[in-house]
């Protein structure tokens, strides 16, 4: 492979993680954006979604021949379950332990983050064992050759399914009701409490959205790495934060340029440098943006708090 | 010195502690007494950071894992005996919480956390993979146990576990010492003040960075003490000792006994380390039942067991901008 | 005619675009009691921000000091605090989880020196400077009534008894100039009268105070000079007769007619 192959293969697998990052990249950013809280069982979410799919998937018994309408179908199965049960565990977090809270100091949340993040750890590890779960690669394995690099129909679909979400999402928060509910109360939300805005319901439904993403993400996650485990949510975790910070915590697309940012950073790292160090390199990036520029690529959005 | 209902809780914990060497226990039990001895001298470190100065520190294993690997390569490479291995591993373990402490000044609460966390992973990733130097995932073996010369001869530590725990009570109570007199002295109370409001401490006078690495400082070598304690009754050490869940668990002791309380440090540590020895059966549910704990924790009794103080919502350190009302 | 202490050259601080400071100039002589009035967010406690170093001028001087003019721009608000300068702030900011005593030992912090070492290994000298500085809180909290609740959580002490501790421990650095920012802000009439009497015996041991306040019947009677601020610039400076009569102060707090 030449050089500019390389870069280029490199760029179409980071711009594929990346995706990934970016979907899950968006719960935390947009939870930060309503309540200022770093919710640390986030990762965990986008690795249960990863779960949730895999046992769709084993209860058809996926033939790992399923094509075409068929195949769509499983898989849009999958993603309307992943999401839906994801969805449910966000808002099931979110009311249990986060809204007690609300006004707790922020050592108290951040523990009780933790501590939700280490049952669902430990949850998934009871069920579905510590090792390692091969998750199938459903989609038809095509590859096109562009510039000397590999494209797989896979990581087309990654990106055509996560940014259709993406916009999606981005439509919702700009265009409806709703959307600029959450905008509000990610401003002021003593404001939109005086103006009759029911700030409990918008926070619960900002984390129904971000958990719906990042188990998607989930789905992804698996079809693309055919192997999944329960660590994976706080690896992928911290990845998808350092994202959400790159693009500016709190930012909407922020979160999505940051996820792919971050995505095309790591993979051209790994090309060059050494895999062992590839994760170093992602908390080395993380550390660095928040000692030295905490707002990000595009600005944070965030309520100032008195 | 006045007998006070503390004075003597103390008193009766130190004679009971003192006492267990000569009760009928077995190893293994002494054993677990020593391993939650040493979580207890990383929760009063811990406890420096967090609880007396209220900086959130997510990354204090990585402290723990430098000062066991400081003796451990020190005693493996140069033959380096404990007594005096203990002053580096100490040394290097402060040295380097003070530098890591230095980027982190102006951090803010939550992202301060997340930069902690941040040092730590990056901390073990290296060890792990500077396999040259550190032995790698596989660690460091053959690590000296602690030896005592008298007149008669010497005497080898070795794997007895009667020995490490007089050692490890020592420390605990020499560690518990210091930082009673710490917490009870001009510089405790400008870390204090620093954690209520460090604007107002500094318009009082208090160099809040300088105190600020100072609690890093001491907190990092309390835990390079501990870390060479580990490393020589271990006898080797690997790197996945010393992760994330750990740095979370000593925090969690340092909460349940209440944050910036000493005492309640040394009860946290007791309960929450030997839970994981009591619930032998359950350890498949350790994570899950720390997070229950940690959770219930927060909603029923957040000032912890003792009575700490509780870390709240920091008032903004800058002004807020000028408001400029329509009407004037 | 005293020597100055304080003074402000040209002050200018911008926020974004709005200047809450626009040249301000003014002095502050030794053992004078000056007030600083004007409408809400004329920049009077952004002044006092600007002196005490929280925030950082765009232009303009602060000097400090009998003859040394040390030059306070630049430095952080504990090295302003070393020089000489005290402060209370508009909401309190008491250290809440610290015993009242506690709180007034931080405020010495400047005068005294331990260190690490001293702490741990109990020096005679040590013991000494501890002695001294629970001896100097206690003089402090007796000085403002608060002597009885010394070891009481700070947090737990009414509003009023809360502003007492405020002004004690910023007396404990032994200041040349005290800054108080609203001290009289809810206090009850007879709260505020003997808060008047202390502010002016603490003027005859020695001490120079600037304050903010809105309230006339207190600002006239204990100040020997005001300045007005408006919009960030200076509209008045003298005696508080002639500013009771002058126009543009008139103007400033009720508007032209």
């Amino acid at each position: 492979m030449t050089a500019g192959q390389l870069f280029l293969q490199q760029l179409a697998n980071g711009l594929t993680i990346g995706a990934i990052y970016a979907l899950i990249a968006l719960g935390y950013t947009m939870v930060y954006g309503v309540i200022q809280l770093i919710n640390f069982a986030h990762g965990e979410v986008f690795m249960v979604g990863a779960y949730l799919a895999l046992t769709i998937l084993s209860l058809f018994g996926v033939g790992y021949d399923a094509v075409g309408w068929s195949l769509l179908g499983v898989l849009a199965l999958c993603a309307i379950a992943a999401m839906g049960g994801c969805g449910l565990l966000g808002l099931g977090i979110e009311r249990a332990a986060y809204r007690p809270l609300r006004h707790a100091p922020r050592l108290a949340a951040l523990i009780t983050a933790i501590g939700v993040s280490f049952i669902l750890q430990n949850a998934v590890m009871l069920c579905y064992g510590a090792t390692d779960r091969h998750f199938p690669s459903l989609i038809p394995a095509i590859r096109w050759q562009i510039g000397g690099a590999t494209i797989t129909w896979l990581q087309v679909v990654i990106w055509l399914s996560s940014g259709a979400l993406m916009v999606a999402l981005q439509a919702l928060v700009m265009c409806t009701q709703l959307g600029r509910a959450m905008r509000a109360v990610a401003q002021d939300p003593k404001a939109c409490w005086l103006l009759g805005i029911p700030v409990d319901r918008v926070v619960a439904v900002t984390f129904v959205l971000g958990s719906g993403l990042a188990a998607f993400g989930g789905l992804l996650f698996g079809l693309y790495y055919n192997t999944i485990n329960f660590h994976d949510g706080y690896s992928m975790g911290l990845k998808a934060f350092t994202a959400a910070v790159l693009g500016g915590i709190g930012n909407i697309p922020g979160a999505m340029v940051g996820g792919v940012v971050l995505g095309i950073l790591e993979g051209l790292g790994a090309g060059y440098l050494s895999a062992q160090w590839k994760n170093v390199f992602a908390f080395v990036v993380l550390v660095g943006l928040l000692l030295f520029k905490p707002t990000g690529l595009l600005g944070e959005r965030v309520a100032e708090r008195a | 010195m006045t007998m006070t209902p503390t004075r003597l809780g103390w008193l009766v914990g130190f004679v009971i502690a003192c006492a267990v060497p000569g009760l009928p226990l077995n190893a293994y039990h002494v054993d677990v007494l020593t391993t939650a001895g040493i979580y207890a001298v990383l929760a009063l470190g811990l406890n420096i950071v967090v609880g007396f100065t209220g900086l959130l520190h997510l990354g204090y294993a990585a402290f723990f894992a430098i000062g066991a690997y400081t003796y451990a390569l020190l005693s493996v490479r140069l033959g380096v005996p404990f007594w005096l291995g203990l002053v580096p591993a100490i040394a290097v373990a402060g040295v380097c919480g003070v530098l890591l402490g230095i980027p982190a000044i102006r951090v803010r609460g939550d992202y301060l956390a997340i930069v902690t966390l941040g040092f730590g992973e990056i901390v073990r990733i290296a060890i792990t993979n500077l396999e040259q130097w550190t032995g790698g995932p596989n660690g460091v073996l053959g690590i000296a146990h602690p030896r005592v010369w008298w007149p008669g001869g010497t005497y080898d530590f070795g794997v007895a576990s009667t020995p490490y725990y007089c050692l490890v009570l020592a420390a605990v109570l020499v560690v518990a010492v210091a930082c009673s007199r710490l917490a009870d002295s001009r510089i405790g109370r400008a870390w204090a003040a620093i954690r209520e409001d460090e604007l107002a401490a500094a318009c009082c006078g208090v160099n809040t960075f300088q105190a600020k690495l100072l609690a890093q400082g001491c907190g990092a070598a309390v835990a390079g003490l501990a870390g060479a304690l580990f490393a020589a009754k271990q006898g080797t050490i690997t790197p996945d000792s010393f992760d994330f869940v750990l740095s979370v668990m000593i925090l969690a002791m340092v909460v349940l006994g209440g944050l910036g309380s000493v005492p309640g440090a040394i009860i946290g540590a007791l309960v929450l380390g030997t839970l994981p020895e009591l619930l032998r059966g359950f350890d498949q549910y350790r994570m899950m039942i720390f997070g229950v704990v940690m959770i219930l924790m927060m909603r029923v009794r957040p000032q912890g067991l003792c009575g700490g103080v509780r870390l709240r919502r920091q008032r903004s350190v800058s002004p807020q901008p000028l408001h400029v009302s329509a009407a004037a | 005619m005293s020597q100055p202490l304080l003074e402000l050259l040209a002050l200018t601080k911008h926020f974004g675009g709005v200047a809450a400071l626009s040249d301000v100039s003014l002095t502050v002589h030794e053992h004078e009691i000056v007030g600083l009035i004007g409408p809400n967010g004329a920049g009077k406690t952004t002044l006092f921000n600007c002196v005490t170093a929280v925030l950082r001028p765009e232009r303009g001087a602060v000097r400090f000091g009998r003859n040394q003019r040390q030059e306070l721009v630049g430095l952080s608000p504990a090295d302003v605090a070393t020089c000489g300068i005290a402060r209370t702030f508009q909401n309190i900011r008491v250290f809440a989880n610290m015993s009242v005593l506690e709180n007034v030992l931080v405020g010495a912090h400047p005068r005294t020196q331990a260190g690490v070492w001293s702490a741990l290994l109990r020096s005679p000298s040590a013991h000494r400077e501890e002695t001294w500085a629970q001896d100097h809180a206690m003089n402090l909290l007796e000085v403002v009534g608060l002597e009885a609740a010394a070891t009481q959580v700070a947090s737990s002490l009414p509003f009023g008894f809360q502003r007492r501790l405020e002004i004690a421990r910023a007396l404990a650095s032994d200041p040349q100039l005290l800054l108080l920012d609203e001290p009289a802000a809810g206090l009850n009439p007879t709260e505020k009268q003997t808060l008047l009497q202390l502010v002016q015996r603490l003027r005859d041991q020695g001490l120079t105070v600037l304050l903010i306040d809105h309230d006339m019947r207190f600002v006239m009677p204990v100040c020997d000079r005001i300045v007005v601020l408006d919009y960030g610039q200076k509209i008045a400076d003298g005696p508080s007769a002639a500013i009771q009569n002058d126009p543009r102060v008139i103007e400033a707090y009720l508007g032209k007619s």
